[in-house]
């Protein structure tokens, strides 16, 4: 960030109320690469940082995306089974997986509410979620990074079946 | 051809339908991703967008950066 924008956001936070009353100075959603940065960003500054995260925290990076995939090149590099790559894969995303738990991210100084994983669960229909989106949609002043996400993008079945073989 | 498995690397899409950010005034635009200004800032007063789901560089060091820019 350069001195500019700096200036510009401290001037724009001074305008800001700071309601005595409120629970968090900096509320993220998602626990993903975005979020995590934002979190560990905000412990630093001595905000006070919740971190709601729907499912595990790590997002695609930890779980889908560089992990995994950088590993499954080395083991495709080595030229290992299948099942010894996916082994491996495992393996380097649970030591990851292990660097951002919500206990980690507590020693650090963020608190965390991690909602339980549902597919296709509304989060405002979970009562932690409504609470704390409640609270960030409520409040005045309040900074929230929308770090939520993204999804696999997944082709669409063919509409008839391929030609026999 | 036959294959044992399947591996499909489609791409990601961002995912924003189940957050009520109508709701609250933040945009999103037609493919989903939230609507920022350049340094972020969503339609809504206070209410900062980061990583995939502003739909700008879906890679995790600009995620990243993105999320450690606006403190």
């Amino acid at each position: 960030m350069h001195a500019a924008d700096s200036a510009s956001v401290a001037e724009d936070r001074t305008r800001h109320t700071r309601p005595a009353d409120r629970d968090y100075d900096l509320i993220v959603i998602g626990g993903g690469a975005a979020g995590l940065a934002a979190a560990h960003a905000g412990a630093a500054a001595r905000a006070r940082t919740l971190l709601v995260s729907e499912g595990e925290i790590g997002g695609q990076c930890t779980f889908t995306g560089c992990v995994p995939s950088k590993t499954l090149i080395a083991a495709a590099a080595r030229g290992a089974t299948f099942a010894e790559a996916i082994a491996a894969v495992r393996k380097a995303v649970a030591a990851i997986a292990a660097t951002e738990t919500a206990a980690v991210l507590e020693r650090h100084g963020i608190e965390v509410t991690v909602m339980e994983a549902a597919p296709r669960l509304l989060p405002a229909a979970d009562p932690a979620a409504a609470k704390v989106i409640g609270q960030v949609f409520a409040a005045e002043g309040i900074t929230v990074h929308a770090g939520t996400g993204a999804e696999e993008i997944m082709p669409k079945r063919p509409r008839r079946p391929p030609p026999p073989r | 051809m036959a294959a044992s498995h399947l591996l499909i690397a489609a791409g990601r899409t961002p995912v924003t339908d189940r957050l009520g950010l109508d709701r609250a005034g933040v945009r999103v635009n037609k493919r989903g991703a939230v609507v920022t200004d350049r340094h972020l800032a969503t339609a809504a007063h206070g209410i900062y967008a980061a990583g995939d789901v502003t739909g700008l560089m879906p890679f995790t060091h600009a995620a990243y950066a993105m999320g450690e820019q606006q403190l």
